[in-house]
C-alpha cells in the first residue's frame, strides 16, 4: 500500500468541487471514486475519469483518501456521519478531508466522530474561487498537524497551486472564516461610501478613482468595485450574495461560540439579507449597494446584472 | 508667488517646506507660533495674523485642526476677511466639514475672493514630507487650473468638481479607514479566539482577498515590528472624522449605518483607552474581549 499510490474519492461536484475533481484525476493520472445528488454531472464523469459510486460510504469504501467540497455546515454533516455516509464506509488507513467552508465547530465534530472508527479526518479550505478551481491554482489552507498529511499533500496538489499549512484540526476552516468575514464586511462598508458620496453629488467611478489612491483603499474596492461592480459585471457565476451571507451567518457563529460581539459582522448580514431580498441571491454581492441606494431613495449609481 | 501658510503643524510644515523648497516666499502663521519658528528662514517668515497675510498674498493654503480654527481663520477679527483688500485665493486641505467650505466660500467671495476646498486623503506625515501627498481638490475649475502648478508641489493632485467635493471625497476616504480598521479587529479577534496566532492571520489575509491597506500598513506593521506604524490620528480625531461621515449622511438624508456605528467604537476606546492612543490601537479594544491568556 505505502509504494502504490492512494486510491482517491471526491464527493461534491458542484461549481468547485467538480474541477477540482477533474483536475486531480487529469494531474495525477488517476481514477477518482466520485459522488452527488446530481445525476446529471455524474452522468458525464466517466469522460474524464470520474469512477461513479452510488453513496459516500460507497466512496470511502473504495478509497484511502477522500475529499469533500459541499455547500453548508448540515451537509458536511449529512455526508460525514449521515445514512450512506462515509463513516459507513469507513476502514483502517481512511483519511477523511473535507475542504468546504464550513463552521470549525462542525469540522471537530465530524472528526471525532469518525475518529471513533478509526478514520482520520481533518479541515481544509479553498481560496481564489472557481476560475482558480477551473485552472488548478487554487489556494490551499490545511490543517497539517496530522500525521496522514504527508499522504494527502500530493493529493491536494492535484487542485492546488499554493499550499498554506495552517496547524491543529479545523485551523483551515478558521482562517477561511475570518478572511471571508473581513471580504464580506469589507465590500459591505464600501458599498455605503460609495452610495454616501452618490448621495452627495460623486459619481462612483470618480470616488473609486480617488479612493483606491487613499489610505481607503482595498482588496474589494479594486477588485470587487473597480473591476467588477463599474463594469457591470455582477451577474451570476461570480460569488453570489447567498454565499457570502452564509459566511457572514458563520462568523457571527462563531463568535456567539466565544461570546465576543461581532456588530459589523452582524450589520454585514443584515446589509446581504436586504439585498437578497431585492432579487439579488444569486448575483455578485458589490449589489449590496442596491439596497442602500433603494434605503436612501436615490437611483442607481453601478449597471445591473446583464441577464 | 508668495504664499500665506495658516497652519505649520505636523502637516503644514513639511508641505510649507516643499512650497519655499520649490522657490516660493512664503508667510506663515499658526495658533503656536513656536510651530512657525521651527521652520523660518529666508524664504518662510512669520506673520502676525491670517489679516497680516490677506494684505501680502494672492494664494494661501490652510492646514488647521478643525472646523471652528477655520472659521476663525477667515471670519475672525484677525481672519482674512478682516483685510478688504484680499481678493486671492484660499486653498483649505485641513480636514474640515462639507459644511463648513460652503460657509467659507459664501464669505470669501463676498468680497470678491475665490475659496478651493482641497483634502489630504492618504500618506500622512511621510508623504507630506516627501511632496508625494494624494490631494484632491474642488470648486471653480479656471481657478484650479491657475494654482495647479504650486499644488503639484504638494503632492499628487485630482480635480474633483464642485465645491464642496473634496471634503466628501476626504469624509469618505476616513471613513473607510476607521470603518475598516475596527472590522478588521473584529475578525482577527475571532481568529485569536480560535487559538490561531496572530502573525500567520494577518500573512494570510493580507496575501487573501480580506486585504486592505489599513490591514497592511497597520496590523502588517504591527505583527513584524510590534507597532503599530506611525503618523496616525488619535480615538477622538477618528470619532470626530466618522461624525463628519455620519453628519454627511443627515445632510443628503443618506442612513450611513457602519458610518454612525464605528463612530461609537471610536468614542468607547477613546474613552477606554485614552484620549492619546492612535486610532489603530482598536484592536486592542477588541482583544480585550478575549479570556486572558489568548
Amino acid at each position: 500500500m505505502a509504494e502504490s499510490k492512494p486510491r482517491v474519492g471526491f464527493v461534491g461536484l458542484g461549481a468547485m468541487g467538480l474541477p477540482m475533481a477533474q483536475n486531480l484525476a487529469k494531474r495525477l493520472a488517476v481514477p477518482v471514486t466520485v459522488s452527488d445528488v446530481n445525476q446529471k454531472v455524474l452522468a458525464g464523469a466517466a469522460a474524464w475519469g470520474g469512477v461513479v459510486a452510488p453513496s459516500p460510504a460507497a466512496v470511502a469504501a473504495a478509497s484511502d483518501v477522500v475529499f469533500a467540497m459541499l455547500p453548508d455546515d448540515a451537509i458536511v454533516r449529512a455526508v460525514a456521519l449521515g445514512k450512506g455516509g462515509v463513516i459507513e464506509g469507513a476502514h483502517p488507513g481512511l483519511v477523511f478531508v473535507d475542504v468546504s467552508t464550513i463552521g470549525p465547530w462542525t469540522m471537530r465534530e465530524v472528526a471525532e466522530a469518525l475518529g471513533t472508527k478509526g478514520v482520520e479526518a481533518f479541515g481544509a479550505a479553498a481560496t481564489l474561487g472557481v476560475a482558480a478551481a477551473k485552472e488548478g491554482r487554487l489556494g490551499i489552507f490545511v490543517d497539517d498537524f496530522s500525521p496522514s498529511f504527508g499522504k494527502v499533500e500530493p493529493l491536494i496538489q492535484g487542485y492546488a497551486k499554493t499550499i498554506m499549512r495552517t496547524g491543529g484540526l479545523a485551523s483551515s476552516k478558521v482562517v477561511k472564516l475570518v478572511n471571508n468575514m473581513m471580504v464580506g464586511m469589507n465590500v459591505a462598508i464600501t458599498a455605503e461610501a460609495i452610495a454616501l458620496a452618490g448621495k452627495a453629488g460623486i459619481p462612483a467611478e470618480t470616488i473609486v478613482k480617488l479612493i483606491r489612491k487613499g489610505s481607503g483603499d482595498s482588496y474589494a474596492l479594486a477588485n470587487h468595485f473597480e473591476k467588477n461592480a463599474l463594469s457591470g459585471n455582477v451577474g451570476k457565476g461570480l460569488f453570489p450574495t447567498s454565499y457570502i451571507m452564509k459566511d457572514m451567518r458563520l462568523a457571527s457563529e462563531l463568535a456567539r461560540r466565544h461570546r465576543i460581539p461581532a456588530a459589523f459582522a452582524a450589520l454585514s448580514l443584515a446589509v446581504y439579507r436586504g439585498t437578497c431580498a431585492l432579487g439579488h441571491k444569486d448575483h455578485y454581492y458589490p449589489l449590496a449597494l442596491r439596497w442602500m441606494e433603494r434605503a436612501a431613495n436615490m437611483p442607481a449609481l453601478t449597471p445591473d446584472p446583464k441577464e | 508667488m508668495k504664499i500665506g501658510v495658516i497652519g505649520t503643524g505636523a502637516m503644514g510644515a513639511p508641505m510649507t517646506l516643499n512650497l519655499a523648497k520649490a522657490g516660493h516666499q512664503i508667510l506663515a502663521y499658526d495658533l503656536d507660533m513656536k510651530k512657525v519658528e521651527a521652520i523660518a528662514s529666508n524664504a518662510i517668515r512669520p506673520a502676525a495674523s491670517p489679516k497680516a497675510i490677506a494684505a501680502e498674498c494672492e494664494l494661501i493654503i490652510t492646514m488647521i485642526w478643525d472646523d471652528a480654527s477655520l472659521r476663525a481663520a477667515v471670519k475672525g477679527a484677525d481672519g482674512l476677511c478682516a483685510e478688504p483688500s484680499f481678493k486671492g485665493t484660499l486653498v483649505d486641505l485641513s480636514a474640515t466639514s462639507y459644511q463648513v467650505a460652503g460657509e467659507v466660500g459664501k464669505a470669501l467671495a463676498a468680497q470678491g475672493a475665490q475659496f478651493l476646498d482641497g483634502s489630504v486623503i492618504g500618506g500622512g506625515v511621510p508623504a507630506a514630507r516627501a511632496g508625494t501627498s494624494p490631494i484632491v481638490i474642488g470648486g471653480d475649475a479656471a481657478t484650479f487650473e491657475r494654482y495647479r502648478p504650486v499644488l503639484e508641489k504638494l503632492g499628487s493632485v485630482d480635480y474633483v468638481g464642485a465645491l464642496g467635493n473634496a471634503k466628501i471625497t476626504k469624509i469618505i476616504n476616513n471613513f473607510l479607514v476607521g470603518a475598516l480598521s475596527a472590522s478588521n479587529a473584529e475578525a482577527l479577534t475571532l481568529g485569536l479566539a480560535e487559538g490561531l496566532d496572530l502573525k500567520d492571520l494577518v500573512a494570510w489575509t493580507v496575501g487573501g482577498s480580506g486585504n486592505s491597506h489599513v490591514l497592511e500598513a497597520f496590523m502588517g506593521r504591527y505583527v513584524r515590528e510590534g507597532i503599530y506604524g506611525i503618523g496616525q490620528i488619535s480615538h477622538p480625531l477618528m470619532a470626530k472624522d466618522l461624525t463628519l461621515a455620519c453628519e454627511l449622511g443627515d445632510a443628503f438624508d443618506f442612513p450611513a449605518l457602519f458610518a454612525e456605528y464605528a463612530r461609537q467604537i471610536y468614542v468607547e476606546c477613546a474613552r477606554d483607552l485614552g484620549e492619546n492612543e492612535m486610532f489603530t490601537t482598536v484592536f486592542d479594544h477588541y482583544r480585550r474581549k478575549l479570556p486572558a491568556g489568548r
